[in-house]
């Protein structure tokens, strides 16, 4: 027969026997861990998480054959309160030039940029004149432009003194080096603007660098102060400088351990994997504090210090080993789901459990071991745990209406499953940004100023292959421009229709088809595809905006192209690509949660060996996921990817309450104990000790909070809400839903699992 | 937008004298070209004749030994921005070369070009592939303290005299 954490504490126990052999193999682990951190890689891609084959990314990417990687394009945006003086705008103008030139810099497009053609020659002019003259002719052009083409307020909003300077990287710069491009060229627009022009960045490659620094930051802070909290806390629960050097050991061990898995398995830190780190190094502290507070009791009790040790691993390690293979299996849910990133999380995440595990089954007691051949350790007195009564209180208010407390709970939890199938899946890019970051700035301002940050592509097939500029490829391109229009408005369209209506004779569009066939590839393929079958009309839509709204525009401008006949588009762009497969991966997530239930419940029943126990523990480990399902529902009932990660590993934490309960009600039980008096010696024993832990895992968690990644202090929040609704309900529904099955079902819990007083 | 650019940016073909000095002039400014440059100006870029709003960044590289300066850069207007790239060579007081031009759809037919002591003089004459005409160029180059300026003049075949067509001014980066 397996123990309750499938022997899994005979580790430690070896580690004991052969001190010195495991010292140097976990001496060699971490140099090797710190020697392969040279090639540990970062990824800033937001998109990064998406199933590669979907429908929609298959658009997404073929629009990037067809047309041109716009990935590649940057937003520049400018403002200065003397922006829209003729000074000002001339400036503006010398900017973009020099913008040009710069290297990595394919093209340049800026209210400059905007042609005038003559509508009955066709012959190109730019709308602004080389020279502005004065700031009344300055500000009568901006009018004259934003009256004629509306769709230039992206790129000009004169009330608010902002332009925008748009550039699109050379696509010869292969995908690595584009950050470094991006970077180079940043600086040199730095060092050339004016002083009172206020410049910022915004797009995807800026959005992946930011998010990349954030992340590099990030990791660093969040190691090192998390390490510092957690030896704060075993400083503060032990008093003892020994104790806290002892309970950091584990924790660092599974920091450097954790990220060297990064970096062996070649898997890049991503906005969703940096938190994993952090998160092993908070459940390495937490098992390896209640590991030590176990063994500090015995010491108090017996000055055989390395008797007590053993007795603490086979005490405590097998309700550890079984809480992670819990927290394991909450992560391994993550796989179920199609994306190959969140694969990588699940296994990640997995790895990063079994190394806090093995770190602490491991690192505790040997660092404990030479801590006792140093003659460090010394018997002392113990102070009275802080949460001493709580298991009292517990059961003093289960015991008396154990039945009403078990339907209560069935009864929140069916109401709750009835809120759980209204939340709708959400996803807004903005949502990852780093907080105060520029780019999160220019997101904003991209946003609410210029037309929106995202943008949506509708590719039309040509009605006329010969004549990509003729007739009716201009006709149907009119026709699904103004059904757009209808729905978006003219400042939010653009395509080269724009072009097209300024033009009166059939020599001027002659003349204007044989300019667009000479200009650049750049230019030209944001309207038509490289293969001259397909046109393009762009649609601006807010980066912030939800991902539902954004499926139903989706499902519109189907609709309304349909109705204006025209058969085949592809709508595509990030903001769809977001929509439409977000909402699955949400969805395919919010399965792996319940999925991570079921199996968290699967694996306590098979480890106490007792069905019925399982049973018990479902609805107090259900309560705190719909709990904060709930909060999410009045908080607008949208959830979104990183809050069902985080409810699904605070999940997995959570249900270690009910491991800890179970293992103590099972020794008792042992021990000949009924279950009246089973579940009082566990809660009276248990009790103390889980509030003990969650409050050094939330206090640890709370390190959560510095991330500048949004994400990261989301699942903290989440974590620590949920771990305390979970301490609550384990401690108080858990033991009355013994009591009830041993009412409802007398025989079967009574004489044969359970013996009842 | 992309237009296409006319000759006058960079025409820097060059043939000297064959005097020591000329050689020595030659040596000494092709030394000063050697290096980066950003500059900005105005030029005419297009058939319409108007002068439009230019900027220009060069890498040039001058090999002393075989008397060579390679010139590699990126010119930009308001329609659009191209590559530029070209090689002079002066030898024996003469200075050859490629005439650079962003105009697409050129064949150079003739260049030649004198050096003084603190300048270039480069005359060019190309054809335009497209309609077959003859385009004639004169370009100074005229050493600064801060690097270089660039004139620029067409040949107008009524008034049968070089017009300015833009002066850029490079400063060394």
């Amino acid at each position: 027969m397996w123990s309750l954490g499938f022997g899994l504490e005979r580790i430690g126990l070896l580690a004991l026997k052969f001190p010195k052999f495991f010292s140097v193999i976990l001496i060699m682990a971490c140099i090797l861990a710190g020697m392969s951190l040279t090639s540990l890689r970062f990824d800033g891609n937001v998109t990064a998480v998406l199933p590669e084959d979907s429908q929609a990314y298959n658009d997404f990417f073929e629009q990037k054959k067809l047309y041109r990687d716009y990935a590649r394009d940057i937003t520049i945006i400018v403002r200065s309160e003397r922006l829209m003086s003729a000074a000002g705008l001339e400036d503006l103008r010398s900017l973009q030039l020099d913008v040009a030139i710069t290297d990595g810099v394919e093209n340049v497009t800026t209210l400059f940029s905007i042609p005038r053609p003559d509508p009955q020659t066709g012959v190109f002019e730019n709308f602004f004149p080389e020279f502005i003259e004065n700031d009344e002719i300055a500000s009568k052009l901006i009018t004259e432009l934003l009256d004629k083409q509306p769709q230039a307020s992206a790129l000009v909003v004169p009330k608010e003194n902002i332009a925008v300077i748009q550039l699109t990287i050379e696509s010869n710069a292969p995908n690595k080096i584009s950050y470094q491009t991006y970077r180079n060229i940043k600086q040199e627009v730095l060092d050339l603007k004016p002083d009172d022009f206020d410049i910022l960045f915004t797009g995807l490659t800026p959005l992946g660098l930011t998010v990349v620094e954030a992340l590099v930051t990030d990791q660093m802070r969040l190691t090192l102060i998390g390490l510092f909290l957690g030896t704060g806390i075993a400083l503060f629960v032990f008093r003892s400088w020994l104790a806290a050097i002892v309970c950091a050991v584990p924790p660092m061990v599974t920091a450097l351990l954790t990220i060297a898995l990064f970096a062996i398995t070649g898997t890049p830190l991503n906005y969703l994997t940096t938190i994993l780190p952090t998160l092993a190094l908070i459940l390495a502290f937490a098992d390896g504090i209640v590991l030590y507070y176990r063994w500090q009791q015995s010491n108090v009790k017996s000055s055989h210090f390395a008797e007590n040790l053993t007795i603490a691993i086979k005490r405590v390690g097998p309700a550890s080993a079984l809480t992670s293979v819990t927290t394991a299996l909450a992560f391994l849910s993550f796989s179920f789901a199609s994306s190959s990133a969140l694969k990588d999380f699940a296994y990640l995440g997995v790895g990063a459990v079994f190394t806090a595990f093995i770190a602490v089954i491991i690192g505790l007691p040997l660092a404990a071991h030479w801590a006792l051949a140093l003659g460090a350790v010394k018997q002392g007195r113990v102070s009275k745990p802080i949460f001493e009564k709580l298991g009292v209180i517990v059961h003093r208010v289960v015991f008396p209406r154990p039945v009403i407390i078990s339907v209560m709970a069935v009864l929140l939890v069916v109401g709750l499953g009835f809120v759980h199938n209204l939340i709708r899946p959400e996803y807004r890019i903005t949502d990852y940004l780093p907080k105060h970051s520029d780019t999160k700035k220019a997101e904003t301002i991209a946003n609410k100023s210029l037309q929106g940050g995202s943008i949506l592509f509708v590719s039309i097939p040509v009605a006329d292959q010969q004549d990509i500029y003729g007739i009716e490829n201009r006709k149907k391109l009119a026709r699904s421009e103004e059904a757009l229009i209808k729905l978006f408005g003219s400042a939010r369209v653009v395509s080269i229709n724009a072009l097209f209506k300024q033009l009166k004779s059939e020599t001027a569009f002659n003349a204007v088809a044989e300019e667009l066939q000479s200009v650049n590839q750049a230019v030209r393929s944001g309207y038509v595809s490289k293969n001259n079958e397909n046109m393009l009309i762009s649609v601006r839509l807010p980066s912030n905006q939800s991902i539902v709204d954004t499926a139903a525009q989706v499902r519109e401008i189907r609709e309304v192209l349909a109705d204006a006949g025209i058969a085949y588009p592809v709508i595509s762009g990030l903001p769809v690509l977001m929509a439409e497969e977000f909402t699955t991966l949400i969805e395919q997530l919010r399965t792996s949660l319940l999925i991570a239930i079921g199996l968290g419940v699967v694996v306590i029943g098979i480890a106490t060996r007792s069905p019925l126990m399982a049973i018990a523990a479902i609805t107090p480990n259900l309560i705190p996921i719909l709990m904060i399902e709930l909060v999410i529902f009045f908080q607008g009932g949208a959830v979104n990817l990183s809050q069902v990660i985080s409810l699904t590993v605070a999940f997995g934490i959570a249900i270690d309450n009910a491991v800890h309960v179970i293992n103590v009600l099972d020794e008792a039980r042992r021990s000949g104990l009924g279950i009246r008096d089973g579940i009082r010696s566990a809660m009276s024993e248990v009790g103390p000790a889980l509030g003990a832990s969650t409050l050094i895992i939330c206090v640890s968690t709370l390190v959560t909070q510095i991330s500048v990644m949004p994400m990261v202090p989301t699942l903290g929040k989440l974590m620590i809400t949920t771990l305390v609704i979970a301490l609550i309900s384990n401690l108080a529904i858990l033991p009355a839903n013994v009591l009830t099955m041993r009412e409802l079902m007398p025989n079967l819990i009574g004489r044969k699992k359970l013996k009842g007083p | 937008m992309k237009r296409t650019h006319t000759s006058a940016i960079l025409a820097l073909v060059l043939v000297t004298t064959c005097s020591v000095e000329v050689f020595a002039n030659a040596d000494r400014v092709f030394a000063k070209l050697d290096g980066n440059f950003r500059g900005s100006g105005s030029s005419i870029t297009d058939s319409s004749g108007k002068k439009r709003r230019v900027s220009c960044q060069l890498a040039n590289t001058y090999d002393k030994k075989s008397g060579k300066l390679k010139m590699l850069g990126k010119c930009a207007s308001s329609q659009g921005s191209s590559r530029v790239r070209g090689t002079i060579t002066h030898k024996n007081g003469n200075v050859t070369g490629t005439y650079i031009s962003l105009r697409a759809n050129v064949d150079m037919t003739k260049s030649t070009g004198k050096s003084g002591s603190n300048s270039l003089t480069i005359y060019s004459s190309f054809i335009d592939r497209s309609n077959g005409e003859l385009y004639e160029i004169k370009q100074i180059l005229q050493l600064t303290r801060a690097g270089f300026q660039a004139n620029f003049f067409a040949f107008d075949k009524k008034s049968k005299k070089y017009e300015s067509a833009g002066v850029l001014s490079f400063r060394r980066k």
